[in-house]
């Protein structure tokens, strides 16, 4: 009866992958795209994240904790895949050019980009912050567990990031 | 969420929505995911159905065997024996207070006897030092004729700084065992090392709340000078460790060494040994990133579970399984707390029979930049059950 139950437990997974995944999926591929400078990786992280997710399922169950375990597992994810990016980018024989720089794009009208494109040049942690609360609109405490850092550090990285765009999203009113 | 937003808040939101909704996933990600999570179980394969879950883990496969030999020479003689036992170690070592203090006979105190190192007649079966707590008997009395396979906590050096691995080694004398495994460097996982030159262990005893390791010279250090008192830590760890977990001393008694016999004033010509040493502070010696179960070449069963300590930066180690150098699996775990020695736990779940390595390590926060991040590899077999 205990292959029953585990039986069971691996259905139950199945379900609630297909629940979470009909609910959250789109939603966190985009978050991780937000976090990402290389916007290829994103759809990949969050499969990993659900894969991972049916594996742990007997530990987890409860839909509402395997929502804040995918979104940890995502924003982790995008950290090593920009690791792994930063590698090959410096292994790179010649450098990227240039992006066209914030102001250029806000010349061209495209406000919008111009404040995702300063996002992606901020520190990882003042980025992720800003995208889970202004993005995921995530509470402190949530932006916290998902990155693992306190309640305070979260306050400084989103205070700190908001300051480096001020110049940008000011411009743009 | 519905805080009042500046008016900048509300453009940062705006912005990232707008970019947001230019993204479409493919349609085939459940398909995608579907397929990676469809492998049956191993539970519901047939042949091992009747396995219960929780099997154990293994901790060291191989079985070192300490002869304590040769009357006035105090020889050790280690040999590898080919017969794998599977034992659970406990997950640290740090001294909890042992309910059985041993009670040294006072006669011994003075003298002890080089050709007889003090075979502690640990009768238990002791297969898990962590709940066992075999009563030490008597002085030397027996002539090596309590040998028995105990799991040792031995401290080795990776960097320049302190790594433990339990061992199984069949000997009398836990404590000389011990000792003797740490200094001479005989450790499994390839990557261990010792900061001594190979040196003979000729007595270990306990001795009025003080723990007296016996040395016969020479003495030398094999690592950098830098790192001396760090050397003289790994026979300190080695040694409090074994009382505490295996001998089952209350608290951490401090280390007396000798040297031929004699008090010696230093060690490698450098590190005040003249009066008992005692464990220095973990964040100064010992090394950040450690897997204590599996250890190095240990078989277990399936499901595995990775045990161990760290003490990393936000708490959290990374993992990495492989197989014939692909990696089968990756992932991250958090440990109790942030910088301090906390333990981790990593279910693997259920592996086919075959060779792994896995590793674990501490997020490399410089983002590529300083010093490289400490991490542990341990290779293991899962056997069928």
């Amino acid at each position: 009866m205990e292959e029953r139950e585990r039986e069971a437990e691996v259905s139950d997974a199945d379900a609630a992958i297909t629940d979470l995944y009909a609910a959250h999926y789109a939603g966190l591929v985009r978050l991780a795209t937000l976090l990402l400078r290389n916007e290829s990786m994103a759809e990949e992280i969050v499969q990993d994240a659900f894969v991972s997710l049916h594996r742990r399922w007997h530990k987890l169950r409860d839909p509402q904790k395997a929502l804040g375990y995918l979104r940890t597992s995502v924003v982790h994810g995008t950290r090593s895949a920009q690791r792994r990016h930063k590698v090959a980018e410096r292994n790179r024989p010649d450098p990227q050019p240039d992006s066209p720089s914030a102001e250029q794009a806000v010349l061209a009208g495209a406000a919008g980009e111009a404040v995702v494109e300063a996002l992606r040049a901020l520190p990882r942690r003042q980025r992720e912050t800003l995208v889970l609360r202004y993005y995921g609109g995530l509470s402190e405490s949530e932006i916290a567990t998902a990155m693992k850092i306190s309640n305070g550090a979260v306050k400084s990285h989103a205070s700190r990031g908001i300051a480096a765009l001020r110049p940008l999203l000011e411009s743009w009113t | 969420m519905s805080e009042q937003w500046s008016p900048e808040e509300q453009h940062l939101r705006d912005a990232l929505r707008s970019a947001a909704d230019k993204i479409t996933p493919g349609p085939d990600g459940l398909a995608r995911i579907r397929r990676r999570t469809a492998q049956p179980p191993w539970w519901r394969r047939p042949a091992v159905i009747a396995v219960a879950a929780g099997t154990a883990t293994a901790a060291a496969a191989v079985v070192v065997v300490v002869n304590l030999t040769g009357q006035g020479e105090g020889e050790l003689s280690v040999q590898p024996v080919d017969t794998p036992t599977v034992t659970e170690p406990p997950l640290t070592d740090e001294p909890t207070a042992g309910l059985d203090e041993p009670t040294p006979d006072p006669t011994q105190e003075d003298t002890p006897p080089p050709d007889d190192p003090d075979p502690e007649d640990t009768a238990a079966t002791a297969t898990d030092p962590g709940d066992e707590q075999p009563d030490t008997t008597e002085p030397p009395t027996s002539e090596g004729d309590a040998e028995q396979v105990l799991t040792l906590p031995v401290y080795y050096t990776v960097d320049n700084r302190l790594t433990r691995e339990w061992q199984q080694v069949r000997t009398a004398d836990p404590l000389g065992a011990a000792v003797h495994q740490a200094l001479n460097g005989e450790a499994l996982d390839p990557r261990y090392g010792s900061l001594w030159e190979p040196v003979d262990v000729v007595s270990a005893q306990v001795t009025d709340g003080v723990i007296e390791i016996g040395l016969r010279s020479p003495v030398r250090l094999a690592g950098d000078p830098e790192y001396a008192d760090v050397a003289v830590q790994q026979l300190v760890y080695t040694a409090t460790a074994t009382a505490a977990s295996v001998l089952g001393v209350e608290g951490t008694p401090p280390v007396r060494v000798l040297v031929d016999g004699e008090p010696t004033d230093d060690l490698f010509g450098q590190v005040d040994v003249s009066d008992p040493v005692g464990r220095a502070d973990q964040a100064d010696v010992r090394y950040f990133v450690q897997v204590d179960s599996p250890g190095y070449g240990a078989q277990t069963g399936s499901p595995v579970r990775v045990t161990g300590v760290a003490a990393v930066f936000e708490a959290t180690v990374l993992w990495e399984l492989t197989k014939d150098g692909e990696v089968l699996d990756s992932g991250f775990e958090t440990t109790g707390e942030a910088f301090t020695f906390s333990e981790f736990s990593i279910d693997l779940g259920e592996l086919e029979p075959g060779t792994y390595e896995i590793t674990v390590k501490e997020e490399d926060v410089s983002d590529g930049e300083g010093r490289a991040p400490f991490y542990d590899t341990k290779r293991f077999d899962v056997v069928a059950p």
